[in-house]
């Protein structure tokens, strides 16, 4: 006889995730940027003319939607994530025609390797927020990042990982600005 | 009624036309200031006022707008929109000189665009600013002597990102170190 509890529930399918220490440090609802912050960097892709965008760190696709939304018809969105958390409203908006949308389900660490060089002209890195992640993701982007391009950190001004990597590109060669943001978390936006 | 319209030197080089920042630059520092919570803002060359207007809508209800420019061009009733509004007219070294420093969370310059004027006016400006607030230039990339300031400040203890805008005039941010 099959017990109540186990009918399965309504719904998304439940999906088995994939947390490294900090996931667990953050607390989930904080997961999602502020929507200020995704309209922020659309505008800033359309002034720039920026083509092609990489996000490290995708969660439900809440900033997905104004980046995608930002790039022009031929542009690239390619967004990496651990786990599929995606909402049906962020597939939908990945679906959208004339434009290369990719989601790549994996290890920032081993998918940033695979990724074409000096390619990206914004990269937004809101993934795992230990130092020592954001840096090896950082210095993959480094070589991802085109000539005129931006790397884009969230959480600078409120979580020390990657605050501590602000301080450390800007101490050797790269420029920064640091933003603060709806909730007081903190974007920088990095060049060199 | 005619304004009297006082030029300077660089003002007759641009094309009136041009003295217009671009709509995708309007719509960035409107999510600059709204994503910020900047309340306190100030813009130094109003013109038509297309940009004020952006800038005062993205305040909160307590917000303040600070507009210097040295002629009245204005075609937009700034005052209507809600948020406290400081229209004044003069030559924007001077007017900053006889202001309080360290008040604005952002300071949009996009006035005289002439080297001898922009070295002290951006002394002005860096003085006004919060720590940790943003100035943002215009026509860093299109106009020379901007582009010089920009290459002179980064040399200094400043942080400064320039982009691309729609017309390729240039947009540059610019933090403290």
């Amino acid at each position: 006889m099959q017990m109540v509890n186990d009918k399965p529930k309504r719904g998304r399918p439940k999906k088995e995730i994939v947390t490294t220490e900090t996931f667990t440090e953050v607390a989930r609802h904080d997961w999602n940027s502020e929507d200020e912050c995704g309209l922020f960097m659309a505008n800033l892709i359309k002034m720039a003319q920026y083509k092609t965008v990489l996000e490290i760190g995708v969660f439900e696709g809440e900033t997905a939607k104004h980046l995608i939304q930002a790039i022009p018809k031929g542009g690239q969105y390619v967004g990496i994530d651990i786990n599929d958390y995606r909402t049906p409203a962020t597939m939908l908006y990945m679906a959208e025609g004339g434009k290369s949308i990719d989601f790549v389900l994996g290890n920032s660490l081993e998918e940033l390797t695979k990724l074409p060089k000096a390619h990206f002209d914004l990269i937004f890195i809101d993934a795992d927020h230990s130092f020592e992640h954001v840096l090896q993701e950082f210095k993959l982007a480094e070589n991802l990042v085109s000539k005129d391009g931006v790397i884009i950190l969230h959480d600078t001004i409120h979580l020390e990982g990657p605050r501590m990597l602000v301080e450390y590109a800007t101490y050797y060669k790269y420029k920064s600005v640091t933003l603060n943001t709806t909730e007081g978390r903190g974007i920088s936006i990095l060049k060199r | 009624m005619n304004k009297e319209i006082v030029t300077t030197k660089t003002f007759k080089e641009i094309p009136m036309p041009w003295w217009t920042s671009e709509i995708d630059v309007y719509d960035l520092i409107y999510s600059l200031i709204k994503m910020t919570c900047a309340k306190n803002v100030m813009e130094i060359g109003v013109f038509e006022g297309y940009t004020s207007v952006k800038m005062i809508e993205a305040l909160p209800k307590d917000g303040k707008f600070t507009g210097i420019d040295i002629n009245d061009y204005l075609k937009h009733d700034l005052k209507s929109i809600g948020p406290e509004v400081d229209f004044i007219l003069g030559e924007s070294i001077k007017v900053m000189q006889a202001m309080k420093p360290k008040q604005f969370d952002f300071i949009f310059v996009d006035g005289d665009h002439h080297w001898e004027n922009i070295l002290p006016e951006f002394k002005e400006v860096v003085k006004l600013i919060k720590p940790g607030g943003v100035i943002a230039y215009h026509d860093t990339i299109g106009i020379p002597d901007v582009k010089r300031l920009m290459q002179h400040v980064s040399k200094l203890s400043y942080n400064v990102i320039s982009f691309k805008t729609s017309d390729n005039r240039g947009l540059s941010l610019i933090q403290k170190l």
